[in-house]
């Protein structure tokens, strides 16, 4: 089992590696560029796998929080000349409050009726960024949003801001599988399962719900304030009702009930549309067609089909070694 | 002690519209006792169950263990208090492994230490390790052990009642609901269960359960409460009720048709 551990444990090291030397091979900008937006996007993704795929509580209206995120911390450094590493935690802040708020008609609300109140919630963002003018330039969106500055050195390249968002993300990750793994994951997961049955076994299944609304809030906002600040520009239209359609998708066909999944959903999806950008017009049409293939043949999501193959691989190890006589001693 | 009753359910009354479910309910269970509720489909024993354990609100009247009153509405609370139950139709989180599920039963008595979650710390590692233990107690305690890491819908029906089992024992409750345990089960893991109840009331467990089969009724139970209608008809030991009329009436219809 030790063995297991540590050999895993190589096996991350391994890939860490590999990703901080990534920018070196690839020095194609655009592709860097593609690199960054996904990783942006796995951080929503991962909140929303741990909200969705975990506590089964469906939420289209991540890009509320994201535009939350955004524009906080946007708003932060371009008004009061806040430091970027004072705005990203200020945004994720108030993304939690707005989390807990969301959360609270979830408690009464499930299926369907949570889902359009999500829906609601992301549209209503939406609609106040679009009409608050003073603050939120509406329509026309900010422009120049600072970049972070760390020290006397200004991150502003594709390769500053790949190794600024994978540490971001790697955090991040980090967070979400030890909360998967542990207790909390477990609750969540019941919860999904049957509500019921965890509220008679003592699990106050509400105070759980609102946590994974404020958890899954504070992960879109965190990338919301990465976004601003590597973009550079911000308005309304990113923050629509086809993008929360978007990230469900990813979360859904790469796997909403792992933390691999949320990372292979967004970064296949984000390639996907964008080497069918000629397609752009049909984009959620192709975004359906895939979603329905993923939910009747594969419906653990792309990284389903990788727990299949460890699993075969383990079976497999098994196997060689009671075979050979080497089975657990 | 042993006279002033343990579980006291006085005055239950519940409506559903224009249904009376339960009218006036009262009996007290002993400590260490086993305690049926039988009667026909519809009688409200069901009812009763979701009203102990808080899922529903009584209209009227109260339920108190150990002398503490139940609050009611919040079926989370009442666990730390020391009730657990069984669902007559399996609840269990289908997906999860069969030692996940019992896991959740332990929720109220390890903390969840975030921060320590979180960095990895030895605190989480310990009270992780810790509710392990109890729940691999509470699945050898219904001989499941060996099914500790199976997924729960792989699992026989059976299996899965002991499953069920395993999760509210790990509750540590003073009183366990049973509702149908026997339901679905053929006759050797019938035996097999009436084994189990027998062993709990030896380790003082208060049991109370609804069932159907009488034969287990009668052979386990110290106490019965019939009910009929939402009312409590008989109560007694199994001798008293199997010969009491009124008890005849309500499961063979024969009697009284005038009664209002």
């Amino acid at each position: 089992m030790r063995q297991l551990l540590d050999s895993r444990n190589k096996i991350a090291l391994f890939i860490i590696a590999g990703l901080i030397l990534l920018p070196l091979a690839v020095t194609n900008q655009y592709y860097l560029h593609m690199i960054n937006l996904a990783g942006i996007y796995t951080l929503i993704i991962i909140g929303l796998n741990l909200l969705t795929g975990y506590t089964g509580q469906v939420s289209m209206g991540q890009a509320g929080y994201f535009a939350i995120g955004t524009y906080t911390a946007a708003l932060l450094m371009l008004n009061i000349k806040l430091s970027f590493w004072l705005a990203l935690p200020a945004a994720v802040l108030l993304c939690a409050v707005f989390g807990a708020i969301i959360g609270v008609p979830a408690m009464k609300l499930s299926g369907p009726y949570l889902v359009l109140a999500t829906v609601g919630f992301g549209e209503i963002i939406r609609l106040v960024i679009l009409n608050w003018q003073p603050v939120t330039k509406g329509a026309a969106g900010l422009t120049g949003i600072p970049l972070p500055q760390l020290g006397t050195f200004r991150i502003m390249s594709e390769q500053d801001f790949y190794y600024l968002i994978f540490a971001c993300l790697l955090l991040g990750t980090y967070v979400a599988h030890q909360l998967a793994r542990s207790k909390i994951g477990r609750t969540f997961s019941a919860i999904r399962e049957d509500e019921l049955a965890a509220e008679a076994m003592g699990v106050p299944v509400n105070h759980y719900k609102i946590w994974a609304f404020i958890i899954s809030a504070m992960y879109a906002g965190a990338a919301g304030a990465l976004y601003g600040t590597f973009a550079g520009v911000a308005s309304p239209d990113n923050f629509t009702f086809d993008d929360s359609v978007g990230f469900l998708c990813m979360s859904v066909i790469g796997g909403s009930r792992t933390i691999e999944g949320a990372i292979i959903g967004a970064f296949v999806l984000t390639f996907l549309s964008e080497a069918l950008r000629a397609f752009q017009a049909y984009r959620l049409i192709i975004y359906g067609v895939i979603l329905i293939f993923t939910v009747i043949y594969m419906p653990q999501g792309l990284a389903g089909i990788i727990g299949v193959w460890k699993n075969r691989r383990n079976r497999n190890d098994k196997k060689i070694a009671s075979e050979s006589g080497l089975g657990e001693s | 002690m042993a006279t002033s009753g343990f579980l006291v359910i006085e005055g239950i009354s519940k409506r559903f519209g224009g249904l009376q479910a339960l009218d006036d309910i009262s009996f007290t269970v002993e400590r260490n006792s086993i305690h049926g509720i039988i009667g026909p489909n519809g009688a409200g024993k069901t009812t009763l169950f979701n009203v102990i354990t808080g899922m529903f609100k009584p209209d009227a009247g109260s339920i108190s263990i150990d002398g503490v009153r139940l609050p009611s509405g919040q079926p989370h609370k009442l666990v730390p208090l020391g009730i657990a139950r069984t669902f007559q139709n399996i609840r269990l989180f289908k997906s999860m492994s069969v030692l996940d599920n019992v896991l959740i039963g332990q929720h109220v008595h390890t903390p969840t230490p975030v921060l320590s979650i979180i960095l990895g710390g030895r605190n989480a590692e310990h009270w992780e390790a810790t509710a392990r233990s109890e729940a691999m107690a509470a699945l050898a305690f219904v001989g499941m052990e060996a099914k500790a890491a199976e997924t729960v819908k792989n699992l026989s029906y059976g299996q899965q009642r002991l499953v069920e089992f395993a999760r509210a024992l790990a509750a540590k409750p003073k009183v366990i609901l049973l509702d149908e345990p026997a339901a679905g089960m053929n006759p050797t893991e019938k035996s097999n269960l009436l084994r189990i109840i027998l062993r709990l009331k030896e380790q003082k467990y208060t049991i109370v359960l609804i069932e159907h089969d009488m034969k287990l009724v009668m052979n386990i139970c110290d106490q019965i409460v019939v009910l009929d209608h939402g009312r409590k008809i008989v109560e007694g030991n199994p001798d008293f009720v199997r010969s009491h009329p009124e008890v005849i009436s309500a499961y063979l219809g024969k009697g009284d048709r005038n009664r209002a």
